[in-house]
């Protein structure tokens, strides 16, 4: 069995960057961070993540600009989005991010989403 | 007599200055004054070719015995003198019998006063304008000179006759302009139809000297819907026997009926307008017997305002669609107005968003991760619980700030209904409400996006709840029906909580109002938000004391696809 599973997690807000961190490496993930598009494209062709967490709204590139960057380097590579949009849910499901989450002070729902993924 | 000095001062009187009645009267005076035991009098002929006694200076028995009377053109003497335009002369003895007015017996007393009868044909080339008279008591009969100074004479009358008759036609005319003129003034005054109505009533009271004046417009065409204007008072009678006019005038166009009453007389006239009926204009006026030159002034005046009021009307309806555009208009802003309220509150919303997350996720760590004294851990607990509040609210609001595109399928409202009862009487709370649910037979799956109508009706049921104090009855109802053309579900949810007060009715749909403590007042605004992009419509029946009704109706059998708002707000019947 392989160790410790690798998330990325992609926000421009530094705080939220180190709430989702701290969270995560509760729950034992390796995490680590990126705060805009750019970077996040960087980490995930230097490195394999097993999971990506990615928000929506950030300057330059967005999310959703994002996840179909990443989708095309890495197919497989699961992508919850996150945002504060709760009705982004509903036209989501034809993005092709795997979830969706509706950011929270209440990691609970992202801790589950990211559990059922990597079937832990 | 002395011939010359008579017409010398006949002919002075007949271009003096004074009126020309008097100049009239003064001349018979003098005709009377210089024949011996005389005296004279002037028949004049009018209109319906009957001759009435006018002029005369003296209460004379015969005089006004023939003064009742108003003999026909070519009847009698008088008549045949209008009719030939000749002069007659009699005395007594030649004189046929009771001046051929033979059933005027009670001539033959007062003749016999005189002897000497000259009858004069006051015409000119064109016409004739009545008939001198001089009766003289002398046995002599009248001289040359004598029937020359008459001939002259009734010359002059013949022209003051003329000028008579020219500056009563030019003063009915006069009244006739100004009566339009004012009415016209009215007309373009750009007033409402009520006010202009009641002007020109006014106007048509004061130039026909009536005691009442009711104008009868129709609202449309087509239509059996009438606006009543009226000035001064007719008694019920009265009032009735116009009606009957009224109604025979509309239903039968342009025919004319005059009623005369003892004192009293009935004027009416149709208001026409490109061939149709429009409206009748009656007018009760003093006097008996039909009075011509006032019906024909009411013809007149008719006629005029019947073109003057198409256009007011057309106006008025032209002012209606403005009224309407400009009300939707304003509808429009103000929603423009929300909406960019909407949009500023999105996004502010989003910006609190992230800090609240964070301060609530390391709140929560906080709690987790430090041995915390009691006291210490209510804090954080209060902390929490007003971030997770500040959250909720923060959903609401970017719920109703965004426009869900909606994901319809076809619905089986009734099984839609159940579920989401189902899912209510599943929390304890619910336990003291009672929900009655009633479906029509045959109600066809309906067109709609099924998780936001769920919210639709599950904001309705949450404020019955509330209302009721979580204790009560909801009856749900689920029946089709119809407005115009088009087919709707309708869903109805009514409570027992007392109704809703009348002062915040009005309100109700509006986004951020609430009566409640913790509310966002946003589930009502949400609710209709979503009805109207489903093309339907949210009613409300409020019984105050029992309870309120809210009637969802969505559109059955639609095929559309473009979802936008469509503009029309919530309608609140009271």
């Amino acid at each position: 069995m392989r160790g410790k599973k690798n998330i990325l997690i992609v926000d421009d807000e530094e705080n939220i960057r180190l709430l989702y961190k701290e969270e995560l490496q509760d729950e034992g993930f390796e995490v680590d961070l990126a705060e805009n598009g750019y970077e996040a494209i960087e980490k995930v062709r230097a490195k394999d993540y097993d999971l990506v967490v990615l928000d929506i709204k950030m300057p330059g590139m967005d999310g959703i600009k994002t996840l179909t960057e990443i989708k095309s380097i890495k197919k497989d590579l699961p992508v919850i989005l996150c945002s504060a949009y709760s009705e982004y849910k509903q036209d989501l499901t034809s993005w092709v991010s795997e979830e969706y989450v509706v950011k929270s002070a209440d990691t609970t729902e992202l801790k589950q989403k990211i559990k059922a993924l990597l079937k832990i | 007599m002395d011939l010359i000095q008579v017409l010398s001062k006949v002919i002075d009187i007949s271009h003096s200055n004074i009126d020309i009645n008097a100049r009239i009267n003064g001349i018979l005076k003098i005709l009377e004054r210089n024949l011996e035991n005389s005296t004279a009098a002037i028949y004049v002929l009018e209109k319906d070719r009957r001759l009435t006694l006018k002029y005369s200076t003296r209460r004379d028995p015969l005089i006004l015995a023939l003064s009742e009377f108003r003999p026909l053109l070519g009847e009698g003497v008088p008549g045949s003198v209008a009719q030939k335009r000749e002069a007659q002369l009699f005395d007594i003895r030649s004189l046929p019998k009771r001046f051929g007015f033979l059933l005027l017996t009670q001539l033959d007393k007062v003749i016999s006063d005189y002897s000497q009868f000259a009858f004069l044909p006051l015409s000119d080339e064109s016409r004739c304008y009545g008939v001198l008279m001089i009766f003289s008591s002398r046995g002599t009969p009248f001289s040359e000179g004598e029937k020359r100074v008459f001939e002259l004479v009734s010359k002059e009358l013949t022209g003051l006759l003329k000028a008579s008759e020219l500056y009563r036609e030019s003063g009915r005319r006069i009244t006739e302009l100004m009566a339009l003129s004012e009415i016209g003034k009215v007309l373009i005054s750009g007033r409402d139809l009520n006010s202009i109505l009641r002007e020109t009533a006014l106007i048509v009271a004061k130039t026909l000297e009536a005691d009442y004046v009711r104008i009868l417009l129709k609202e449309k065409n087509g239509e059996r819907s009438f606006r009543l204007t009226t000035y001064g008072h007719a008694d019920d009678n009265v009032k009735e026997e116009i009606e009957a006019i009224e109604e025979r005038l509309i239903r039968e166009k342009g025919s004319l009926p005059n009623t005369s009453f003892d004192t009293y007389s009935i004027y009416a006239y149709p208001l026409v307008s490109k061939n149709v009926v429009i409206g009748v204009i009656s007018v009760l006026a003093r006097g008996e017997g039909k009075d011509d030159e006032k019906y024909h002034l009411l013809e007149t005046i008719s006629n005029y305002l019947s073109n003057g009021l198409e256009n007011i009307i057309l106006r008025a309806q032209l002012n209606d669609i403005l009224a309407e555009l400009n009300s939707a208009n304003q509808r429009l802003i103000e929603q423009e107005k929300l909406k960019s309220l909407g949009e500023m509150t999105a996004n502010i919303a989003h910006e609190i968003k992230n800090p609240l997350v964070v301060i609530g996720g390391f709140a929560k760590r906080l709690a987790k991760k430090l041995p915390l004294e009691q006291k210490e851990r209510r804090y954080l607990n209060i902390i929490l619980n007003e971030v997770s509040r500040l959250e909720n609210i923060l959903n609401e609001v970017l719920a109703y700030a965004k426009d869900v595109p909606l994901k319809r399928t076809l619905i089986n409202m009734d099984e839609l209904l159940s579920e989401l009862i189902h899912f209510l009487k599943s929390d304890p709370h619910w336990d003291k409400v009672e929900i009655v649910k009633e479906c029509e037979d045959g109600i066809p799956p309906v067109s709609c996006d099924p998780e936001q109508m769920k919210q639709v009706f599950f904001n309705i049921f949450v404020n019955a709840f509330e209302a009721m104090g979580a204790e009560g009855k909801i009856v749900v109802k689920i029946f089709k029906t119809e407005e115009g053309q088009t087919g709707y579900l309708c869903v109805s949810i009514s409570d027992t909580g007392g109704g809703i007060d009348p002062l915040i009715f009005d309100n109700i749909f509006n986004p951020f109002f609430t009566t409640k403590e913790r509310g966002t007042g946003l589930g009502l605004s949400i609710s209709n938000k979503i009805v109207l992009s489903h093309r339907g419509k949210i009613e409300v029946e409020n019984k105050r004391g029992v309870g309120a009704t809210f009637l969802v109706y969505l559109p059955l059998n639609q095929n559309s696809t473009s979802e936008a708002g469509n503009g029309k707000m919530a309608q609140k019947k009271g």
